[in-house]
């Protein structure tokens, strides 16, 4: 047993909670050590000491005051009461706050409606729709053969349209500043 | 009364909340001088102590119907009581705190002395109550209520666990460092 195992051990030894074996471990530790007989001796002392040291008392006009503290507690109780603090089965407080949601509700409700009120659809008028019998149908017009232009040849017009002539300035007769003069 | 005492407080206490108010009266006189002792040696103040007690009881009464009979009416009363104390020894830390902090580089600490003799410490002389008191007062909170619940008012390991809502091998540990802790502090 070593120092920090017999000092674990110390209230049990006092208070005869060891078992045999540890006890005698215990007490082969305090032969010897000198200093460990005395710290059993002094812990043995100061749990005596207070076990002994005097009781404190209540003052004499501890229960009169005790009267008077339930007695205030018993009215503080009673003004509580829920039977006479309730609104529709709702105590005060909550009440309050479910009327405060409630009012907060309406007023973000209002707030969101379109100032210039709401238009509400009546009932669908029966439209029928009718379609002129005679009118014309439309026909494609006859494209000949020779006419008809192959993909080839209109993609390469398109190519032709896109390739744009170099920029000449003199073609475009433009003249600098500096020739001018 | 004197046949009152036929009763345990688990029995009281079921009278009580079945509406009789003697069984509480009773209650009061078995607990409040168990109770001023153990909040006395915690606080370490009578009014203090007297204010808690007094709050305590109050919240027996009022809160009777909380009380279930799994538990001791013992453990029950001690656990109030004891977060009562913690709770005020919180808030005298909080306004001592709160003090320093208004203290001025011109306000001193004074120390006050002890007038009381020096004993002679010797390993067989009894310690001076008041010794031990200031000598518990300097032991940190967790240390303190078990070794005040454990060897002044002598409760079993199994009450103050309860109490203390703690485990049972937490609160043996702590009550033997805190009888190395005090004879430490009583032989400085």
């Amino acid at each position: 047993m070593d120092r920090y195992q017999f000092e674990d051990c110390l209230s049990d030894y006092l208070e005869n909670n060891l078992s045999p074996s540890k006890r005698k471990e215990f007490e082969e530790y305090l032969k010897a050590h000198s200093s460990g007989e005395e710290l059993v001796d002094s812990v043995r002392e100061l749990m005596d000491s207070m076990k002994s040291m005097s009781g404190i008392k209540a003052p004499p006009d501890f229960m009169g005051k005790l009267q008077q503290r339930i007695e205030a507690e018993k009215n503080r109780l009673s003004l509580q009461s829920p039977e006479k603090r309730t609104y529709l089965g709702f105590a005060p407080f909550h009440l309050g706050m479910m009327v405060v949601v409630l009012v907060g509700l309406i007023f973000v409700g209002m707030e969101l409606l379109p100032t210039n009120g709401i238009k509400i659809p009546t009932a669908q008028p029966n439209i029928e729709l009718s379609f002129p019998q005679d009118l014309p149908v439309p026909v494609p017009p006859d494209i000949k053969k020779d006419e008809m232009v192959t993909l080839e040849q209109d993609s390469s017009a398109i190519k032709d349209q896109d390739t744009k002539a170099p920029f000449d300035l003199d073609k475009r007769g433009a003249t600098f500043v500096k020739d001018q003069k | 009364m004197a046949n009152q005492f036929q009763f345990t407080d688990e029995e009281l206490m079921a009278r009580f909340q079945s509406g009789e108010e003697n069984a509480y009266n009773e209650l009061v006189f078995r607990y409040r001088d168990r109770l001023m002792n153990f909040i006395y040696r915690f606080v370490n103040d009578m009014e203090q102590a007297e204010d808690i007690v007094q709050d305590t009881l109050t919240k027996v009464f009022t809160h009777r119907h909380y009380y279930k009979e799994i538990a001791k009416v013992s453990t029950w009363i001690y656990t109030i009581a004891g977060n009562y104390a913690k709770t005020e020894l919180r808030k005298r830390k909080r306004r001592k705190t709160i003090q320093l902090s208004h203290m001025g580089k011109e306000d001193k600490v004074y120390e006050i002395p002890d007038l009381e003799q020096e004993p002679d410490i010797g390993i067989h002389v009894q310690f001076s109550e008041q010794k031990i008191q200031n000598a518990l007062q300097s032991l940190p909170d967790h240390f303190r209520s078990p070794v005040i619940l454990r060897d002044i008012q002598e409760l079993s390991y199994e009450d103050i666990s309860k109490i203390l809502d703690v485990p049972l091998g937490t609160v043996k540990s702590r009550i033997n460092r805190a009888r190395q802790q005090l004879k430490s502090k009583l032989k400085e």
